[in-house]
């Protein structure tokens, strides 16, 4: 089910532009995960694993409005899945206050990535009210296709990260239920 | 394999997206957070070191 390209209206860009900055935005966040699983070798927890797919699914939702035009059902998947990430980072917040307990993994600027993890989401909350605002006009969804090479390419990028936690997941727990407190892969044991 | 079902079809969702099947993308969607939800019942399951 594929929209036919028309040549929007100039009103439909800035919300076009702020979609494109808000997904690039959810992939760097997914990539720094990335380059602290790597290159620094902390391998994700599971609760971590599931505010990456949190995060992918507000992707998914800014990818939406990027590749069909603004709709409020794409606001909606952005919204529900921000809430559902935030339910898992306020989760492992609250699991690491505790007396001499040093939280999880590294911390960036003072505060761990499930704490940065929970502003992303509320952040994406806030972004996605506003932006409901900004597109009060456009929430049709179907005359407002833009096609640019950048919004593609943030979109394959989106999908090749989603991948490559697929991967992760897979060389982290195998086929196995994933341990809480992951040091190895599983080719390393 | 508890968070794995949820990383399958969040690739396929966005898969869907770049495609141009918003029906099939959506579909996979509510299937990610429904997988997530059941992963989320089973891995968050820890006591709390602090009262609520």
């Amino acid at each position: 089910m594929s929209s036919i390209p028309v040549t929007p209206r100039i009103s439909a860009y800035p919300s076009y532009i702020l979609n494109m900055l808000a997904l690039a935005g959810i992939c760097f966040a997914l990539m720094t995960a990335f380059f602290f699983q790597l290159v620094l070798g902390e391998i994700p927890c599971p609760l971590c694993m599931l505010q990456r797919v949190g995060l992918m699914l507000v992707g998914l939702g800014f990818a939406m409005n990027i590749r069909f035009g603004p709709s409020a059902i794409h606001y909606a998947i952005v919204i529900l899945s921000a809430i559902t990430g935030a339910g898992v980072s306020l989760r492992q917040d609250l699991l690491h206050i505790a007396p001499g307990d040093t939280g999880f993994g590294s911390a960036i600027f003072g505060y761990h990535m499930y704490t940065w993890g929970f502003i992303a989401f509320m952040a994406t909350i806030i972004f996605s009210a506003v932006m409901l605002i900004v597109d009060r006009k456009h929430l049709a969804g179907s005359n407002q296709v833009i096609r640019t090479a950048l919004g593609s390419v943030l979109t394959g990028l989106l999908l090749l990260l989603a991948l490559g936690n697929l991967t992760s997941d897979v060389l982290t727990c195998g086929l196995a239920p994933c341990v809480g407190n992951p040091v190895t892969y599983i080719f390393q044991r | 394999m508890i968070i794995l079902p949820s990383l399958i079809f969040t690739s396929l969702a966005v898969f869907m997206t770049s495609r141009g099947n918003r029906k099939l993308a959506i579909i996979s969607w509510v299937l990610t957070l429904v997988f997530m939800l059941g992963a989320m019942r089973y891995h968050m399951n820890d006591v709390l070191q602090i009262s609520l």
